[in-house]
């Protein structure tokens, strides 16, 4: 998604429409691209929208005169006309906003979503595999404590602290603090 | 009535109650002062904690956690000029300057009466509105449900800030959110595209959770990695001279004004207390005799702002208490927490369970009462936890995040639902698409469109049902009279705003 995104962003730092010698002049027609973006993104959400629709027969009668998916239907009809009124509006706005933080921001942060990313798939996996190589007497919520405490030591490491004694106590004790009091007390159940 | 009133205030005192009531305003106010975190992300986390308690003590918390995280946005906002909620955006206008000005406790005492009275205010309002219209919506019908519902759509799609179209593509996203899973009439599947675990629906706190809390956390984060990793200088000092008692009688009307609008904005489905406190601010300068001193610090403004953000949690449980219809993102989750409870709001709840409709009301009063105590006692100590380092305390919340998440159906899969929401609320945030619309619509959707069909049922297909009833006539013209302005008054900007380009361009 994210070089898609790059991707398609190289292909709109053009402006849209050129003299002859190919310059950008001044009181040029600027979209914005990130608007114009949305729109099409929103185009085909409404289509991917359609489509799963008609995997369901919208069978009306008489005690239901409007059927199953009439309603989505509706809606993603509308989200589609939305779609392209906001590609429309973007490609006419002369703006030109600002939506995204600099090169090396954005590189820290879409580190950061990975490890949370990360961390869900190790929540989801981490006691299925302790359980796979046979510890059957860990204590309940082993799987999710060991999968936060490499989540968070990465995590705080990415996010710019240094001092390592900082970083495993925060990252052993939050976790099986977390998890002692929520099973115990409050019996919710970990991942 | 009466001994139903006495058994839900003694449920409501019990210790049990009174412990997760101070629990849950504490770490409200904790949650309103730290920046970054917002009452919304409080209440969602604190959500599945309550899954396995009784109903009035799960509600102490919830109520709790939303009174204390609206009032502690005023912390920061006054201390060091960031608002830690937006329901402080319109503090932050006056409380800098106080401060500066050495008078900081007076302004957090002026603050946290304001919050109070608010807060009582909108208890007593709740308390004597909420069972008149709950008696007048048992005329509500099929038509009357569906016609409330577009109305609460309508009405958050059109008060986005950016632009309406872009709430619109939110609310329209989020209605077909909610098609997903079994047909609730026919039981039909529908737009699940094969995947077993769409079959029942998308569930809907691990999409709060993701929206709300990890795409907030990733948007702080943004901000936090592009000031270089720098940490906002929360290191705060507060004066030792607190308010005398003329200060406050001398804003008793504004404190009283500022509350009526609070409930006000608050009824009105899918406003917020961002909304209340700039009007209530607005109202006061208006009214004011030295209006040339608003700005400069002056506690007539704090006090108008903070009793409209805190009047309006009484407010925006009405409409869910008595239709079913959330006043705003944080009763939104608590419409989860009463189905959770196994209960349906609306005129019923009053009839068939009022003893926990009163301990509502009187819970929301404790709350207040809590609120005041530990903001005129203890907001030194809890000024200090906001040195608690930014690069810390997000990535440590994304744990609560994920265990909020798996808690409500133990699937591993609505922890996915949360990462895959958590990026879109980020990315929608950066591109200006409001989350509230979608969440809200996700909600009112399935109402709009179970009573939409029942009322066809009913009337043996005739679409002009909707119209021929009056109730649901009024309601409709009033939300069509709202859409019609709205896209008026933005052609109108987008004119005026293409006028002034060009012209611009012309005197280039």
């Amino acid at each position: 998604m994210f070089f898609i995104l790059h991707a398609s962003k190289q292909c709109f730092d053009r402006p849209l429409c050129v003299t002859e010698s190919g310059n950008n002049q001044p009181g040029m027609r600027m979209a914005n691209k990130t608007d114009v973006f949305t729109g099409l993104i929103v185009i085909a959400v409404s289509l991917f929208g359609y489509w799963g629709t008609t995997f369901t027969s919208n069978v009306a009668g008489t005690t239901d005169p409007v059927g199953p998916v009439a309603f989505a239907r509706w809606c993603v009809c509308f989200l589609f006309v939305c779609g392209v009124a906001q590609t429309i509006v973007g490609l006419r706005d002369k703006t030109s906003p600002k939506y995204w933080a600099d090169g090396a921001t954005t590189k820290k942060l879409w580190m950061f979503a990975a490890l949370i990313c990360g961390y869900v798939f190790m929540a989801m996996w981490v006691g299925d595999l302790i359980d796979c190589i046979g510890l059957e007497d860990m204590p309940t919520g082993a799987g999710f404590t060991a999968a936060s405490f490499v989540y968070l030591a990465a995590s705080l490491w990415a996010c710019g602290r240094r001092n390592p004694v900082e970083i495993g106590l925060v990252a052993f004790f939050m976790p099986a603090s977390v998890a002692y009091t929520f099973v115990e007390f409050f019996q919710i159940v970990l991942p | 009535m009466w001994s139903d009133v006495f058994s839900a205030i003694a449920v409501s005192l019990s210790p049990e109650c009174l412990l997760a009531n101070a629990v849950g305003v504490a770490l409200g106010i904790i949650f309103g002062a730290l920046p970054g975190l917002t009452a919304t992300m409080g209440v969602a986390l604190l959500l599945p904690l309550t899954f396995n308690m009784p109903t009035t003590e799960a509600f102490s918390a919830l109520l709790g956690m939303y009174v204390g995280a609206i009032y502690g946005g005023c912390i920061t906002a006054i201390l060091v000029g960031t608002p830690g909620t937006v329901a402080a955006a319109a503090t932050m206008l006056e409380g800098p300057s106080l401060t500066a000005r050495g008078e900081s406790k007076k302004a957090l005492d002026m603050a946290t009466i304001a919050s109070f009275i608010g807060g009582i205010f909108s208890c007593l309002a709740l308390a004597t509105v909420a069972p008149l219209l709950a008696k007048a919506a048992t005329a509500f019908g099929a038509a009357e449900y569906f016609a409330v519902a577009v109305f609460g759509m309508a009405v958050v799609a059109s008060l986005s800030a950016s632009a309406v179209l872009k709430g619109a593509i939110a609310a329209l996203f989020g209605i077909f959110l909610s098609t997903i899973g079994s047909d609730p009439i026919s039981g039909e599947l529908r737009t699940t595209y094969d995947i077993k675990d769409l079959f029942s629906g998308l569930p809907l706190v691990p999409v709060l959770v993701g929206l709300f809390a990890v795409g907030q956390i990733l948007s702080t984060m943004e901000e936090y990695f592009s000031k270089s990793g720098k940490d906002l200088d929360l290191r705060v000092s507060i004066s030792k001279k607190g308010l005398e008692f003329k200060d406050i009688w001398i804003n008793r009307y504004t404190m009283l004004r500022s509350s009526i609008i609070g409930v006000i904005v608050g009824i009105v489905p899918a406003t917020g207390v961002g909304t209340a406190s700039y009007i209530a601010y607005s109202e006061a300068k208006r009214r004011s005799k030295t209006p040339e001193l608003y700005g400069k610090g002056v506690l007539e403004g704090i006090a108008a702002t903070e009793s409209a953000n805190n009047a309006v949690t009484g407010g925006a449980l009405i409409p869910l208490l008595t239709l079913g219809v959330p006043g705003d993102i944080v009763t939104a989750i608590m419409l989860g927490a009463l189905m959770i409870q196994g209960l349906v709001p609306g005129p019923m709840l009053f009839q068939e369970e009022p003893i926990i409709v009163y301990s509502i009301f009187s819970v929301l009063g404790i709350s207040n009462v809590l609120m005041l105590v530990m903001g005129l006692l203890a907001v030194r100590p809890l000024a200090k936890i906001l040195l608690i380092p930014m690069n810390v305390l997000m990535p440590a919340v994304i744990v609560l995040c994920i265990i909020g998440g798996y808690a409500v159906n133990n699937s591993t899969f609505d922890l996915l639902i949360v990462a895959v929401f958590g990026i879109l609320g980020y990315l929608m945030n950066k591109v200006r698409i409001p989350a509230a619309p979608l969440l809200l619509s996700m909600i009112l959707a399935p109402i709009a469109e179970t009573n939409f069909r029942r009322a066809l049922v009913t009337s043996n297909a005739d679409y002009t049902v909707f119209f021929t009833r009056p109730i649901s006539a009024c309601i409709l013209l009033v939300t069509l009279a709202i859409v019609v302005r709205t896209v008026v008054n933005e052609t109108r900007a987008r004119k005026h705003q293409a006028e002034m380009m060009k012209a611009k361009t012309a005197g280039d």
